[in-house]
């Protein structure tokens, strides 16, 4: 985000909004810092893996993007059963806002995954129980913004959302836990124990993790960025954009009655 | 105001809804020729030899059902609002609650009985008997996981600008996990496997059957109100 | 209702916190391989297998393992050819320089390689992008582990004999045949001995579609023994070259996110746009 349009908007926002704006500008940096030493972690200090070489790297974006996304469409969960309850259109705000940043997120594990695959597994895509439900969670939150497009009548638009953005949710646990109730996934388990022997592991493209130094601390300072800067920074930033388009909106109607 | 019990409530909505299917028959007839013409266009586009049959046919079945059902769906809905017939029931002294799982079990019935032509013709057309206990709870899980989704989701998209076509649009995605594992569950069962190979897809289906209906009780309230 | 909204909230922001300390904890667990077993070579991006029992003796440029007299050794030559990676890794390993007995290329799972058999010693090296690694097994004349292709072994077993009696001769041209022929079941196969006129024993395995023979002067003992230079042999592993994708990968990645950066931006200016010529509007 240019720092000039941050500078633009918090002018023109009332006073006891400037100390979000200050700190919104101090986490953005802070995120930027965040990923940009994540990045050094994973691309330079982190060992090339053995087995796989350097695509493997994409590992250390690919997982915390997962992570950055889970978060993000959380918020939209927290959201819409908010703005259930409250009726406040800010809690509405953050269920969309979860939704585009959490399809950004979700659109980079997916295809750092493909192009991962490509060298390891010989194919982009394969229908594996994991990729296919990470593709089916994609399309069901593709399928939210375009439920909201439809509706003209905003609290209409609002509560709909925020009831489908709750149903929604079903889908990434579902990709998160599919592969504990199908062990016949191919996708290398990251998170939690499964139990392979040794030779399907290899062909599978495991990540030798201890032959490897530097990957741990690699993995977990990415994933703490992703799950908690990128989206959290994303979001407030998205949901900035909304407050103006309801003041641009209110103007609007301002000036249609005059 | 004194609202009429749960289950009272509930079988006079599905009462109503059976009644008016009988004298019209809009529903089911719509839904019937749309299944008829979907195995016959199957048939002729998938030129399969016995043993491709095995292995495409629970395919076959499961999407002819749920094209039929969100075909019944947005009919049952959009007849119900255009006639005003969903306001009068919200204003009626039944909870929200109610009504949704009347609209369900009506809707229920109606797919149900959609499969209940469909599994003799099938069999017969395919010349692969469909009539298997598995396959059966299979349907019946199934069946009653896509249309609890369904009913609220077409709930919702009735009310919208593009209407019918949102439907399939937002129900797909959500309702894809139910309708995988029943085709893996009843491909499973056809395919005279090992009952434990497939008989998790089954407990699957269950448990998501369990957490969707669940939810879509209790959020129905939100998307009728006015 | 507002407490239980901020619950809500704190748990979700709880979990991806549990999902990072459960990785910590399971990560050995998840690793079946038994990494201790081999030697890697990071900077030059290959790893083999180090049989047990051997005494590691490798440094940081090459691999090297001794067992009772024999030593098993691999490490890389770019710019050599074959013949020249042969000699050179004779005589890096202390062994004078001899003319190979016999030259021939091998398919095997991990690549094409050249085999060179010499009185004492066995060579198998094999070029991937400009590098050329070379293995050698060196030891004494009682055992000495040879490859022969033989298209569908699998299937018919007089494949492993004929193929046996091939390796045998190129230590005793003069043998016509094995003198007696045995087969023992072992592990998922057979294991086939012959013996040959002049004290000459061989034993032979099939796998994929060549014959892995050890044959010399030796007992059985002893040729068991050197038959663990094949799983080295097998287990020799190279790590690919993937640098494009990950290039290609990164910059998707980075293409999505600017896509949403810019598209934030985008929206964000016309809105302000927008709230200007509205202000306008109202003030005129």
């Amino acid at each position: 985000m240019s720092a000039a349009v941050a500078h633009s908007a918090a002018e023109s926002m009332p006073r006891s909004n400037r100390m979000g704006s200050r700190l919104l500008i101090f986490l953005s940096i802070l995120t930027v810092i965040g990923v940009l030493i994540g990045l050094y972690l994973g691309l330079i200090a982190a060992g090339t893996d053995i087995e796989q070489g350097e695509v493997q790297r994409l590992f250390y974006i690919h997982v915390p993007s997962f992570a950055g996304a889970f978060v993000a469409f959380s918020a939209t969960v927290v959201g819409g059963i908010a703005y259930l309850i409250t009726r406040k259109v800010k809690w509405d705000a953050l269920a969309l806002a979860g939704v585009e940043i959490g399809l950004a997120l979700a659109a980079i594990n997916l295809v750092t995954g493909s192009v991962w695959a490509r060298p390891i597994w010989n194919t982009w895509w394969n229908w594996d129980p994991r990729l296919t439900s990470d593709a089916i969670m994609i399309l069901t939150y593709a399928a939210y913004l375009m439920l909201r497009s439809g509706i003209d009548n905003v609290d209409t638009r609002r509560r709909f959302a925020s009831v489908y953005g709750i149903l929604a949710f079903s889908t990434v646990l579902i990709t998160f836990l599919i592969i504990r109730i199908r062990p016949d996934t191919i996708h290398p388990v990251v998170i939690g124990p499964v139990l392979t022997d040794a030779s399907m592991m290899a062909t599978q493209g495991d990540f030798e993790l201890n032959a490897t130094p530097g990957v741990t601390s690699a993995v977990a300072f990415g994933s703490a960025v992703w799950s908690i800067l990128v989206p959290w920074v994303l979001v407030w930033w998205r949901i900035r954009l909304e407050n103006v388009a309801h003041r641009v909106t209110a103007m609007r109607v301002k000036v249609m009655e005059q | 105001m004194k609202t009429t019990p749960f289950f009272k409530a509930v079988l006079a909505i599905v009462r109503k809804d059976l009644q008016a299917e009988m004298r019209g028959r809009e529903l089911v007839g719509a839904m019937g020729v749309f299944a008829l013409l979907a195995i016959l266009i199957f048939s002729f586009a998938l030129e399969l030899d016995r043993e491709a049959r095995n292995e495409v046919i629970s395919g076959v079945l499961w999407v002819t059902v749920i094209f039929s059902s969100i075909l019944g769906l947005n009919r049952s809905l959009a007849m119900e609002r255009d006639q005003g017939n969903l306001d009068a029931l919200l204003l009626a002294p039944i909870g929200r609650g109610a009504v949704y799982v009347g609209k369900l079990i009506g809707n229920y019935i109606f797919t149900l009985a959609i499969s209940a032509i469909l599994l003799p013709v099938m069999s017969a057309l395919y010349g692969v008997s469909l009539f298997n206990p598995y396959v059966l709870l299979t349907l019946l899980l199934g069946v009653l996981g896509f249309t609890t989704v369904g009913t609220l989701l077409a709930t919702m998209t009735v009310q919208t600008r593009a209407r019918e076509a949102l439907l399939p649009i937002v129900m797909m995605p959500v309702a894809l996990p139910i309708i995988l594992s029943a085709v893996r569950a009843s491909t499973g069962a056809l395919s005279g496997a090992s009952v434990d190979d497939w008989i998790g897809w089954v407990q699957i289906l269950g448990a998501l059957d369990a957490i969707f209906v669940v939810m879509c009780f209790f959020l129905f309230p939100f998307v009728v109100e006015e | 209702m507002r407490r239980l909204v901020f619950l809500a909230a704190a748990l979700l922001l709880l979990l991806p916190l549990s999902i990072h300390a459960q990785e910590g904890e399971s990560t050995p667990e998840a690793n079946a391989l038994d990494i201790n077993a081999n030697f890697y070579n990071n900077a030059a991006g290959w790893h083999v297998f180090i049989p047990s029992g051997w005494a590691n003796e490798s440094t940081a440029d090459y691999a090297r393992f001794t067992h009772d007299g024999r030593m098993i050794t691999v490490r890389e030559y770019p710019g050599l050819d074959a013949p020249a990676a042969a000699a050179q890794i004779l005589v890096d390993a202390g062994l004078s320089a001899e003319t190979p007995l016999d030259q021939r290329d091998l398919q095997l799972s991990n690549g094409t390689w050249t085999q060179f058999v010499y009185s004492r010693a066995v060579v198998h090296t094999q070029e991937y992008e400009g590098t050329r690694y070379a293995m050698l097994y060196a030891g004494d004349a009682s055992a000495l582990p040879v490859i022969v292709m033989r298209e569908g072994v699998l299937e018919d077993a007089a494949l492993i004999d004929d193929g046996m009696i091939e390796a045998a001769r190129l230590i005793t041209p003069t043998i016509s045949g094995a003198a007696t022929a045995e087969t023992i079941p072992q592990g998922t196969g057979n294991v086939t001995v012959h013996t040959y006129d002049g004290g000459l024993t061989a034993i032979g395995r099939a796998r994929g579609s060549s014959v892995y023979i050890v044959v010399g002067s030796g007992d059985t003992d002893a040729l068991n023994s050197a038959s663990v230079y094949f799983t080295v042999l097998n287990d020799f592993f190279l790590t690919p070259d993937t640098q494009p994708y990950l290039f290609l990968g990164l910059g998707v990645a980075s293409a999505i996110m600017l896509i949403l950066l810019l598209s934030l931006i985008l929206r964000w200016r016309s809105l302000l746009r927008d709230e200007a010529a509205l202000r306008e509007l109202d003030e005129a």
